[in-house]
């Protein structure tokens, strides 16, 4: 028993080292291969493969560790019933510990938008990282990640796999796909990246919301009043970026619209159920 | 044989019978494996079977894998012998044209009524028979033990004949998941019981037996599984520990390791006694759903939950050995409460009640609602979000070198979502080490970062020996392990070098930590020393255990293969003089070993000084609430109840119900719709001031993060760590960029002229981390950090003294108010070596702009709260937003560092008004606004 746990302390070594200088021209590769259907090891194991050196991958922990040839991109994991897997990074260059890359039965598509936080502008160039797959945004700021593990008969291991966005200037933030595929693409809601220059702490929890425009004048001003069964219960006065928020218990309710010189608008709240729903109503004031 | 018993609990009232006998089925235990059969009739018994095998194959195939991945991790660990498998028989429910079936026509009449279950079994030859010898086992295990099942449990709730079916060729795994099939009925109106072929006959006497608890409770099992499985477990490791109640030959030392391996959980149970157990069922829909192939994580907790409550109910046999035999007997006649839980506790406390022969009553020295709420694993709330579990197991085989304190340290990281399905999250954890003194301890690399994939990751530290010198007694310390994924965090409390090491091989069996007196310490004052001490109850037999550094540990021959309840004692000893207790808890335990987190004035009730106020407020708790439920806690109706949490992974708040319950070190928005003044919290408390920091994990991003503690808690009581590093000052933190420059708390504005509460409010800069107030703070870095709350323990040297930010020349306020509740402020200042712009080390964030709330900022090249410039320069934009037009405001400027000398000549524009003005420490202008902002310029230039 004793045996055992010193050879998988061995082998978390082995993970664990990291730095140095390789081997005969060589450099040290080391990560670890998961099964999207367990989560663990795949089992029968699979071979990890970068340029010529190949290993089969630890049955316990599916740890792999390969002496490469400097330069090397991309890894290869075969696996005896799993579809053949490739993954990309950034050429090695000395000793690397490389992450965790995930197999399995089927693969999806995972496509996404990456987008400024404040401005809701599309932002280019941010690295995207799940399941050992990794993608770059466009200049629209989107990404696609083909090839990604998935197995349909077991998501819940797919849904708990936290993916990365990472741009300089820009906090990293993580995501999941808990999307169900249609047609084996999984589309993610957009990701908003926060710039580390954005000094705003986040603004007040609601679940009722929108932006209200006003045909020709600046939306300051405008009053946004939520009536239940026609009494009044709550006020919101816009600023300039003609957003309301507002927070209430789910109900159905009445919101109005006003702002001098202009048409008052009331629209009514529908599908607010449950306290944590968030409605989304916008508006246009058109004048008198 | 199948006449239905006749007789009746007479202390039934007729009412109760009456509704018994026209109640049609119970709801169902939320862990059955419900069956649709359609409307099959008796007639198609074979088809029905047929459905039943391939649905029950296919729900239980996910768990049996998931759980073989946790037995293979306890044999690895050296908790469980080969050949253990995990017990879990399991309960079927048929359902015939949308209806439950749950029992024989007329077992409302024999409901506890006194008969027997009486097995049938299949004539030789039929497909469904045992062979015959191992017929004969199951018939010698039930004979031999139903005298003390009786005794134990009562009375079945529906006696008469019970058809055991040889289902060898249809149940899954029996490497991974032993257990037969329960069904209160089989389609053919008959109880029955599908069970395999084990090899073992000690394996075969433990899941028939505990599979034929589950045939007592029959259609009246509790729609929970902390009871209706904690009362099987509970019972079936009673019954097989007793040899009297096993036939002969059986090899009661396997049995003694199954149970502990797989049953018996009450070594470590203070240990993993955590919030993430706690549920109305122990295996998630969605994981008993899915079939799984080979391999695989632990999935989730499951496994631990069914411990837990066997041993949970097993503690309350060990003091009240009628318990389960009253309690049952009791609830049969009225099993319409077996969904509700304040009905069954208060059935409890009666039951307890009668068999103490007077009121007063207690389990573990407690009232029983009070016992049960501060068990876990029995809380039947259903908790969203994510959670941390972590488990400690003692390596204490195989030591060498300088193997010192050596755990294996398990987590399990989930999410809970809608309709309790639960997620295997994966996620990356920094262990962090503290030795007593919470001084940060470094083992080995591999031990600094934990991988965790499907739910599961482990580190295997050794703790290293870092207060023994020279000879003299053993320097065992209390070790702390803070183990934070994100912004979830949980933590072990553990005894290094107390139970087992290399120097001393032989492992202790009575060993644990205490929290708030540490007995000896090194370095300490050497007249001061300590013992815990374990008394046998009812007797006087007792054993000291040294106190050394917060940790004991001793080798006992008290605890043994018999229950026993204990009394433990915290004693100080002064002089070589004993004192008073400073602490004192009763328990049950059972088996050799007992490990425990002694935790002086653990238990507390958290009043905020205001209670909560009516409308909008940023608040949390120096306590981990009993009451899991949100809405409970606040008092208010489920879908009335507005409570949210920012989370940065999804830019957006979290909120109720799809929020986490309130925890220790982590702000809340609240929504109250009226004043509680009364308010209180009731709970655990994490920390000790002056002995046991708390540690608060934040994500990258924004965290909404309270003070662990009831009293306000300075910056420079505080460390922070990012994953390896050593622990470093805020300050510190600040200027290396890790944190952002403020924490900002919140302040309600004036009352929504509509709801009459405050809807909105301000945020402003905090100067300490407040009590019962929610902050916001800001991480700069990818990785996340840990912030570590340790007031009165004294952090690195260096901490001490140091300003947590440069010293500007001066510092003032503009505060900008209506004269009465709306308020809001910038602040500004001159100082050396800084400059124009922001300047992430010494400027701030501006607080955020809320609806209804006056607020200011600084207009820059990005909005600002704060804006320390160069003395060469001197001139700040204001806008003020969210005023009303025509209202009256004032500005007021104070100096906060400084004084008048240290300003030059300041002066205030009033852009929009056209007017200028003089300012000096508290020098007021006032201007009526004409829009809902309004535009201001501080200038200061020129000497005076």
């Amino acid at each position: 028993m004793r045996a055992l746990l010193l050879l998988v302390l061995c082998l978390t070594l082995l993970w664990g080292c990291g730095g140095g200088g390789g081997t005969g021209g060589t450099v040290r590769a080391d990560g670890r291969v998961l099964s999207v259907s367990t989560g663990g090891a795949p089992n029968p194991p699979a071979t990890a493969q970068i340029g010529s050196a190949s290993a089969p991958t630890q049955s316990d922990s599916g740890v792999f560790i390969l002496n490469v040839a400097p330069g090397a991109t991309t890894l290869v994991v075969l696996h005896p019933v799993f579809p053949t897997f490739t993954f990309t990074f950034p050429p090695i260059t000395t000793d690397t510990t490389l992450g965790d890359f995930w197999i399995g039965p089927e693969t999806v598509t995972i496509v996404g938008t990456v987008i400024h936080s404040q401005t809701s502008e599309p932002i280019p160039d941010a690295l995207v990282l799940f399941a050992g797959k990794r993608a770059t945004t466009n200049q629209d700021g989107e990404f696609t990640l083909t090839g990604v593990a998935y197995d349909s008969q077991n998501d819940f291991v797919f849904q708990g796999i936290l993916g990365t966005v990472q741009k300089s200037g820009f906090l990293t933030t993580q995501f999941t796909a808990n999307q169900n595929p249609v047609g084996g693409v999984i589309t993610l809601p957009a990701i908003l990246l926060a710039p580390v220059s954005d000094p705003n702490p986040p603004g007040p929890p609601y679940n009722l919301w929108g932006v209200v425009t006003v045909q020709g004048e600046p939306p300051t001003g405008t009053i946004v009043t939520l009536l239940d069964s026609g009494t009044p219960i709550r006020r919101y006065n816009v600023g300039s970026d003609g957003r309301y928020f507002l927070w209430a218990v789910p109900g159905a309710y009445v919101l109005r619209f006003e702002k001098a010189g202009f048409q008052t608008v009331d629209v009514t709240v529908t599908g607010f159920d449950s306290p944590d729903d968030v409605i989304r109503n916008d508006v246009t004031l058109v004048p008198n | 044989m199948g006449k239905p018993a006749m007789s009746v609990n007479l202390r039934t009232p007729l009412s109760a019978l009456l509704l018994l006998l026209s109640a049609t089925v119970l709801a169902s235990p939320r862990s059955a494996i419900v069956v649709d059969i359609g409307s099959r009739g008796p007639a198609q018994a074979e088809e029905i079977r047929r459905i039943v095998v391939a649905e029950v194959r296919a729900e239980t195939q996910a768990a049996d894998r998931l759980a073989a991945g946790y037995v293979d991790s306890l044999r690895e660990a050296g908790v469980a012998p080969d050949g253990v498998p995990f017990s879990a028989p399991r309960v079927v429910l048929l359902r015939r044209n949308g209806r439950l079936l749950t029992g024989s026509s007329g077992m409302a009449l024999s409901r506890g009524g006194g008969s027997d279950l009486v097995l049938q079994f299949r004539p030789d030859g039929h497909q469904n028979a045992f062979p015959t010898s191992y017929r004969q086992l199951l018939e010698s295990v039930f004979d031999t033990a139903r005298p003390h099942m009786n005794a134990l449990f009562g009375m079945p709730f529906t006696g008469g004949p019970v058809r055991v079916d040889n289902m060898d060729a249809s149940i899954g795994d029996r490497d991974a998941v032993a257990g037969g099939i329960f069904l209160p009925d089989d389609g053919t109106g008959m109880a029955a019981i599908w069970f395999p072929v084990y090899t073992a006959p000690e394996t075969t006497a433990v899941n028939f037996i505990h599979t034929l608890y589950l045939a007592y409770m029959g259609g009246a099992l509790f729609q929970f599984d902390a009871w209706s499985e904690g009362f099987a477990r509970a019972a079936t490791m009673t019954t097989v520990r007793n040899p009297n109640a096993l036939p002969a030959r059986m090899d009661m030392e396997f049995i003694g390791q199954v149970v502990e391996a797989t049953y018996d959980t009450s070594a470590h149970y203070d240990w993993y006694n955590q919030p993430p157990l706690a549920n109305d069922r122990f295996i998630a829909p969605n994981l008993k759903d899915l079939p799984l192939p080979p391999g695989g994580s632990l999935g989730g907790i499951y496994l631990m939950r069914y411990m837990m409550a066997g041993t949970a109910w097993a503690k309350v046999t060990t003091e009240w050995p009628g318990f389960l035999s009253t309690f049952l007997q009791q609830y049969y006649a009225d099993p319409s409460i077996g969904g509700n839980v304040p009905a069954l506790v208060a059935l409890a406390q009666s039951t307890i009640n009668t068999l103490n022969g007077g009121p007063g009553a207690t389990v573990e020295g407690l009232p029983f609602a009070e016992w049960y709420r501060r068990q876990y694993v029995l809380n039947t709330t259903v908790s969203r979000g994510k959670k941390v579990f972590v488990q400690a197991i003692p390596i204490t085989f195989g030591l060498g070198g300088n193997d010192f304190g050596v755990f294996a340290i398990w987590v399990t990281y989930f999410a809970t979502a809608a309709g309790g399905n639960e997620v295997l999250l994966s996620g990356t954890c920094f262990p962090i080490y503290w030795d007593s003194t919470f001084a940060r301890l470094f083992t080995t690399g591999q031990d600094d970062r934990m991988d965790i994939a499907a739910a599961f990751g482990s580190v295997t530290p050794n703790l290293p020996d870092v207060f023994n010198v020279g000879s003299g007694p053993t320097q065992w310390y209390r070790a702390t392990i803070d183990l934070p994924v994100l912004d979830q965090i949980a933590r072990a409390i553990l005894p290094a070098g107390a139970i087992a090491t290399a120097q001393s091989p032989t492992p202790k069996n009575f060993y644990g930590s205490v929290i708030g007196f540490d007995g000896a310490k090194v370095g300490g004052d050497p007249n001061v020393t300590g013992k815990v001490r374990l008394t046998v109850l009812p007797g006087a037999n007792s054993v000291d255990a040294p106190l050394r550094n917060g940790a004991f540990g001793v080798q006992t021959n008290l605890l043994g293969s018999a229950p026993v309840r204990v009394r433990v004692d915290v004693i100080p000893v002064f002089n070589n003089v004993e004192q008073a207790p400073v602490h004192t808890e009763f328990m049950s335990v059972w088996g050799d070993r007992l490990g425990l987190v002694l935790h002086i004035g653990e238990f507390a009730t958290y009043s905020p000084p205001s209670g909560l106020v009516a409308g909008i407020q940023a608040v949390g708790f120096p306590v981990r609430p009993f009451e899991m439920s949100t809405a409970a806690l606040l008092g208010l109706p489920s879908n009335q109840t507005l409570v949210a949490r920012w989370k940065q992974e999804r830019f957006d708040y979290e909120r109720w119900p799809s929020l986490e319950p309130f925890d220790v070190g982590e702000g809340f928005y609240v929504r109250m719709p009226s004043a509680a003044p009364g308010f209180q919290v009731s709970g655990r408390r994490l920390g000790k001031e002056g002995f046991l920091p708390v540690t608060v994990a934040l994500q990258p991003g924004w965290n909404q993060v309270v003070n662990p503690f009831p009293n306000d808690v300075l910056f420079s009581d505080l460390t922070v760590q990012r994953g390896a590093d050593f622990p470093t000052t805020w300050s510190a933190a600040i200027s290396s960029g890790w944190l952002g420059t403020d924490v900002f708390q919140f302040t309600p504005g004036s009352p929504d002229p509509h709801s009459g509460v405050p809807e909105g409010g301000t945020l402003s800069p905090a100067s300490v981390f407040p009590a019962g107030r929610a902050v916001f703070v800001r991480v700069l870095v990818s990785e996340g950090l840990s912030i570590t709350f340790r007031p009165g323990v004294l952090g690195p040297a260096q901490d001490r003294g140091r300003r947590w930010r440069p010293a500007p020349t001066w510092t003032g306020s503009l505060i900008i108010d209506n004269y009465r509740n709306e308020r809001s402020a910038v602040e500004v200042g001159q100082a050396m070596n800084h400059r124009r712009g922001v300047d992430l080390g010494v400027d701030s964030e501006m607080p955020p702009i809320w609806g209804g709330a006056t607020q200011a900022f600084i207009a820059s090249s990005v909005p600002l709260y704060r804006d320390i410039q160069a003395p060469s320069e001197g001139s700040w934009d204001i806008l003020v937003t969210g005023l009303r037009p025509g209202h009256v405001y004032r500005a007021t400027f104070r100096l906060s560092l400084g004084s008048n000398r240290d300003i030059l000549l300041l002066t205030l524009d009033d852009v929009d008004g056209r007017r200028s003005y003089r300012m000096r420490d508290g020098w007021s202008i006032t201007f009526r606004a004409r829009d809902v902002t309004h535009r201001l310029r501080l200038r200061n230039g020129g000497r005076r």
